[in-house]
């Protein structure tokens, strides 16, 4: 029942915010700046309106044509690259969309500018020209299935429109949420070219600098997956380019777009070099914060064909207004303090589209559906599993190199069980807002905690043991899995990278006390009233500054931890070991075709041969008893006690004695990687080699030197009689046995 | 500092030692001795602290690769300037460049398939090891970078696979001899099938392998024996641990013939091949210093260090064979600490033929305990580590890192000298002009160790001992102390009062203790070490 009502609520909020963005109206539609929708719209209050109009002016990239001189400066959008539209769009789309973009791309950013048909005829030309065909080589087929699935489920739905057969499987609510602020629109990729299409969406970065169409670190094939679904109701254009157009024609275009503005708001490369803005690019008035200028130009109610006209509705031009007021009013508004940048940052950045901070922003409850969860373990976490995290606290919670990889290098993900990506939003854009950040959230008093790894009481050992579930230990791995190992229940964020990612100070302060630094976290306090949870906090992060190296905690070590698989590692294993059947001198040969066996390195016989799998390291490597490991496979064949050679006349009852001393002299790898065992008989020089054979057993393959007459062979296969060994000249035979 | 380590390290943590005692007597030996060392001393003895930090050394910990844990059991330095290391799993990498920025090291894999490896040495263009039962020389004969070969060099001791049955080594001495040492067995024996249990033979005995020759039994009476070490005059030095049979850690010159004190090894003096005579029953109820003179063969350590105040746990050996490189400590050796995560030096004389001589703190806080060092071609020292099975103070469980001289000189004593009447100490920079010299700025006491199978040994019959008159060299740099009672084979621990430099340094560590075995006749002539060495 609840399914049902969420589905019906779901379809009756996409109905108005679909992927064509339907909107009904027929005067062109204002610019869809998300914070703007989301958060100002229909603000009452001055002071929520100039935030709201700080933000347009921001997103509208205002300061491109403007400046505040004396007043502060605006954070500038970086130039969307043209530097390779015109494999992009056709020389057709692109004259469409100049002559005036709201009307192909509803709800665009970008101002209509008035132009005359021939100036867009040259402007679109210029354009078309600029970018290299691409091959088609570089397309991939992709699904239109596959594509909706991705669209719909690694988080573009965060902040694009959904579409109405889409509808999440999940429940989050008793009833129909409420309807979801507007969709940023999309529209112009529906008519890139497919490769060009693709490669956008794998590297938006590089045209949208500004970083507001972020990186999701899509691959190729999914690229080209969410292509084919984006442009589902068109044919596929391979490459969009058209026959070169006149020389003039293009140096007229290339006029208009270094002085009718364009290079406010756009670069673009010509052979690698930047076509930069001349000296009669149309700049605006310098905005003074007063006056009737705030009735004037772009703010005007019916613009001039003089200037770019933004569209903008009276709520949006009143918000701007108010922003300009407050400019021109007070100095501080523009220099706010920590907390509010913060916050400023992300309504530009719309990271509150996905992540809420101090209560404001996170997935719209309407789109929430569309966060799923790969495995059940994560299901139990409810939201906290499916939705990406708060924001709260993160200036002091998060290492500048865990921002880096969140923000611009990739690879900071630390919730494997989420669908949804965390995009990169570059580099440039992300990295001066740090220090704010962090300021931001500075935590007085801070918290104290000694990670020098110094006390006696700091040891990793200990920490392990905290964090298994076994001796006294927390449980930690519960809920947290290590390295690659899943949680034994809930899955939660594996801690891995916990020190690489969190500042110490923040993981005590979390420790101490889940709740109040993660509200509505499943963690329980497991430090409250500990007393000496100072020095546990402390201890489980040793551990885990060694996790890389450590043995596992127990509950999460597997039996078979540390099993020798040369199946898997594809080469002959030799391992040196106390070992069941082979004595204290073990050498074990493993073997990638899962027929092993042992040498006794102080009896000098082949001991044991077995097939499957091979040996643990775990007692040997760590365990300080040292444990004598023991074959793990079948088949387990204890071969004769006896040396392989005896003279004539020697005792051959099994238990009798070796008639000649023996003295065990080592192995040399061959090319295989196969030990070819050394040793010596009283006079004889053995070189003793043992291989899987062809037919399924072993091979054994005897080298003596230094004989004579009067040596028996003892083969060690079952029911094998001593034979005479006939040396040669030089005292050499060599002699081969299988071995079933 | 005057508490808090004592009582914990010695009883908190699961056990003091690498490689040799269990858990529980080592808890329950805690308690006891810790009980005798109050009402003995009326204190419990505290780490020998730094007084001021290092400017003259700095460390510089190894980035290191995360396939393998890198408990680095032994370090030889090839003649290319790489160093190859040992990890007690079982393998062996190479650290190609040892003496660029730690954290761009490179390491390359180069041999398996050993048996905890606790030693490593280059010799006559291969690496040698020991492993469990032998010792084993290992080639990278096809030239591709990887070990091909694993040939055994020497064999012959038993081992019933019980755990702490170790083999450290090998070192080659200046005859190009070949010396290995054995940890007792403590406890019983592995309970395994296919294998023929026999007498573990040689255990706690140091053995020694003559070029093209067989291993052959050298002196008995040791216990776990980690350290092994050869000083500049080719002589063979180990050290050894604190517990039964030994009141604390020593140094200890390795000589044919002779018994150091540790009792498993006694029925194997009866072999034909021991060159060490029977001691026959042993005495109770004696000090180490009593013990030796009744004792036939019986050789008291070159070196005690004083249990706590000079580490708990001793290891690796290395001479300072730099020729300055490493700071004014030239032909001295440096004595590794696995519980203390420390290195200490040791300068050592030889008085009527033996050697004796003093330890001292050189750097603490290390990453983790201290296993092995070596020299590196620039004359840093590199040294390895790892806690697995004990324990130790430091920030990791193993590690690899570089101390290196940062070429100003610390203000220490770099050497104690036994006189007639007293000592004389060399420090490494004159003292300050206006060093009011007076006997008040000179503590002694001296004390020794019962000789017992019980666990380790407070210190036993102590004395304040009287500095009764101190001169001055005219250069500033040598103190000399006529003392009171001076006792024959007792530890005479120094503390030094407020002293500086003429360089305005106060003194990096306040502490000395030399081991008094013999007293000598005369003066001896000072000799400056560092410039008797090769540069």
């Amino acid at each position: 029942m609840r399914l049902i009502e969420y589905a019906q609520g779901i379809r009756r909020i996409l109905a108005g915010v679909g992927l064509g963005l339907a909107v009904s109206a027929g005067a062109s539609p204002a610019p869809v700046v998300a914070g703007f929708e989301r958060f100002h719209r229909g603000a009452l209050e001055d002071a929520a309106l100039a935030e709201g109009g700080l933000l347009l002016l921001s997103e509208l990239n205002c300061v491109a044509c403007h400046r505040l001189p004396g007043l502060g400066s605006l954070p500038e959008r970086a130039r969307l690259s043209l530097s390779d539209v015109g494999a992009r769009l056709s020389t057709e789309s692109l004259a469409a969309f100049l002559t005036q973009p709201s009307k192909v791309k509803p709800g665009t950013v970008m101002p209509d500018i008035s132009l005359a048909p021939d100036e867009v005829r040259a402007l679109a030309a210029y354009l078309g020209s600029l970018g290299s065909p691409h091959e088609d080589a570089d397309l991939i087929a992709g699904g239109v299935e596959s594509g909706r699935s991705l669209y719909h489920s690694v988080g573009c739905v965060a902040c694009h429109g959904a579409d109405t057969k889409s509808v999440p499987a999940g429940t989050l609510g008793e009833s129909a949420p409420p309807p979801p602020a507007a969709a940023v629109p999309l529209a112009l990729g529906e008519q890139y070219s497919r490769s060009a299409l693709v490669r956008f969406l794998v590297d938006p970065l590089t045209v949208r600098p500004s970083g507001r169409m972020p990186d999701s670190h899509l691959t190729p094939a999914e690229a080209a997956d969410i292509a084919a679904y984006l442009q589902r109701d068109r044919e596929v254009v391979a490459s969009v380019q058209g026959p070169e157009a006149p020389t003039l024609l293009l140096a007229e275009g290339r006029r208009l777009f270094t002085e009718r503005g364009c290079v406010s708001c756009h670069v673009a490369d010509e052979g690698g070099e930047t076509v930069a803005p001349v000296e009669t690019v149309r700049r605006g008035p310098d905005l003074t914060g007063s006056g009737e200028s705030l009735a004037r130009g772009c703010l005007a109610d019916a613009p001039s064909s003089a200037v770019p006209h933004f569209r903008l509705d009276g709520e949006q031009r009143r918000a701007v207004v108010a922003a300009l007021r407050r400019i021109g009013a007070d100095a501080a508004f523009l220099q706010a303090e920590p907390r509010r940048e913060v916050e400023r940052f992300m309504a530009r950045m719309n990271c509150y589209a996905c992540h809420s901070r101090d209560g404001r922003g996170g997935v719209e409850a309407a789109r929430a559906g569309f966060f799923a969860v790969t495995d059940t373990g994560a299901h139990s976490l409810g939201e906290m599993g499916s939705l990406p995290p708060a924001l709260d606290h993160t200036g002091r919670k998060l290492t500048r190199s865990w921002w880096a990889k969140l923000l611009w290098e990739g690879g900071g993900e630390v919730r494997p069980y989420q669908v949804a990506r965390m995009p990169a939003f570059g580099r440039d854009v992300c990295e001066p807002v740090l220090d704010t950040w962090e300021e931001a959230d500075r935590r007085t008093p801070a918290v104290v905690i000694d990670v020098s790894g110094r006390q006696l009481h700091q040891r990793s050992a200990y920490g392990r043991r905290l964090m298994g579930t076994q001796d006294g230990g927390l449980g930690c791995i519960t809920c947290h899995g290590l390295r690659d190992r899943p949680a034994i229940g809930v899955s939660a964020v594996p801690l891995t990278h916990t020190v690489d990612r969190l500042r110490p100070e923040y993981f005590k302060e979390l420790l101490l006390n889940p709740q109040s630094v993660q509200p509505g976290t499943l963690m329980p306090p497991m430090f409250m009233g500990r007393e000496k949870a100072d020095q546990e906090i402390e201890q489980l992060w040793t551990y885990l500054k060694e996790i890389e190296q450590q043995l596992l905690p127990e509950g999460l070590l597997r039996t078979g931890e540390y099993e020798l698989k040369p199946e898997e590692m594809g080469r002959t294993v030799v391992f040196r070991t106390f070992l069941e059947g082979a004595g204290l001198e073990a050498v074990a040969v493993g073997s990638p075709s899962g027929r092993h066996a042992a040498f006794d390195a102080r009896e000098v016989r082949w001991a044991l041969t077995w097939r499957g799998r091979f040996l643990d390291a775990l007692t040997t490597w760590e365990e300080r008893a040292m444990t004598p490991a023991r074959p793990l496979g079948e088949e387990v064949t204890v071969l004769p006690p006896w040396t392989a050679f005896v003279r004539v006349g020697t005792s051959l009852a099994a238990d009798a004695p070796a008639s000649e001393s023996a003295r065990y002299r080592g192995y040399a790898l061959g090319a295989d990687g196969v030990p070819t065992f050394r040793y010596d008989l009283g006079p004889l020089r053995v070189e003793d080699t043992l291989r899987p054979g062809e037919a399924g057993g072993y091979r054994r393959t005897l080298v003596v030197r230094g004989g004579g007459p009067g040596w028996l062979f003892r083969g060690a296969a079952p029911g094998a009689e001593p034979q005479p060994v006939s040396f040669d000249a030089a005292g050499e035979a060599r002699l081969e046995e299988a071995l079933p | 500092m005057n508490q808090p380590m004592t009582f914990q390290s010695v009883t908190h943590q699961d056990s003091g030692h690498p490689m040799w005692c269990g858990l529980r007597e080592r808890a329950q030996w805690g308690f006891r001795i810790l009980g005798l060392l109050l009402l003995a001393a009326g204190a419990a003895p505290t780490r020998a602290e730094v007084v001021t930090p290092s400017v003259a050394y700095e460390r510089l910990p190894y980035a290191l690769p995360t396939e393998s844990k890198f408990e680095v059991s032994g370090i030889a330095v090839l003649p290319d300037g790489r160093a190859a290391l040992a990890l007690r799993k079982g393998e062996v990498w190479i650290l190609e460049n040892p003496l660029d920025d730690p954290a761009q090291a490179r390491f390359r894999r180069f041999a398996g398939a050993l048996h905890e490896p606790l030693g490593l040495a280059w010799h006559d263009g291969a690496l040698y090891t020991a492993q469990r039962s032998e010792i084993t020389r290992i080639e990278d004969r096809d030239g591709d970078g990887v070990a091909d070969t694993y040939e055994t060099a020497a064999k012959g001791w038993g081992i019933s696979g019980n755990y702490h049955e170790y083999a450290y080594g090998p070192v080659f001495d200046r005859d190009g001899n070949l010396w290995v040492t054995l940890n007792v067995t403590i406890g019983s024996p592995a309970k395994i099938t296919g294998h023929r249990a026999g007498p573990p033979l040689w255990r706690g005995w140091a053995m020694r392998q003559a070029p093209g020759g067989d291993l052959q039994p050298v002196a008995a009476g040791l216990r776990s024996p980690f350290g092994l070490g050869v000083n500049l005059a080719g002589d063979v030095f180990a050290t050894d641990q604190q517990g039964n049979w030994w009141g604390t850690c020593p140094l200890i010159h390795l000589q044919p013939g002779k018994f150091y004190g540790h009792a498993e090894s006694i029925p194997d003096t009866r072999r034909p091949e021991s060159p060490v005579r029977d001691p026959g029953t042993l005495p109770v109820g004696l000090t180490v210093v009593e013990a030796a003179e009744r004792i036939p063969g019986f050789a008291l350590p070159a070196v005690w260090f004083p249990y706590v105040k000079m580490g708990q746990s001793t290891t690796g050996i290395i001479c300072d064979v730099t020729g300055g490189a490493f700071g004014p400590f030239a032909g001295q050796l440096f004595i590794g600490d696995f519980t203390l995560a420390q290195v200490n030096r040791v300068f050592l004389e030889k008085v009527d033929g033996e050697y004796q001589g003093a330890c001292f703190p050189f750097m603490d806080q290390l990453q983790s305990a201290v296993l092995q060092m070596a020299f590196l071609p620039d004359g840093s020292m590199i040294v390895g580590e790892s806690n697995r099975g004990w324990n130790s103070l430091g920030s990791r469980s193993f590690g690899l890192e570089r101390i290196r001289w940062t070429g100003k000189t610390p203000f220490e004593v770099q050497s104690m000298e036994a006189t007639p009447d007293g000592f004389r100490l060399t420090f490494t920079e004159p003292l300050a002009a206006d060093v009011a010299l007076e006997p008040g700025l000179f503590t002694m006491t001296s004390y020794t160790y019962l000789y017992r199978q019980a666990y380790g040994s407070p210190e036993t019959d102590p004395r304040p001992v009287a500095v009764e008159h101190v001169e001055m060299s005219a250069d500033r740099r040598q103190v000399t102390l006529r003392c009171g009672e001076l006792r024959r084979g007792y530890v005479h621990e120094l503390v030094l009062g407020a002293l500086r430099s003429a360089t305005g340094q106060a003194l990096r560590y306040n502490r000395a203790y030399y081991t008094l075995n013999r007293i000598p006749a005369s003066v001896s002539v000072g000799v400056d070490v560092a410039r008797q060495l090769p540069r």
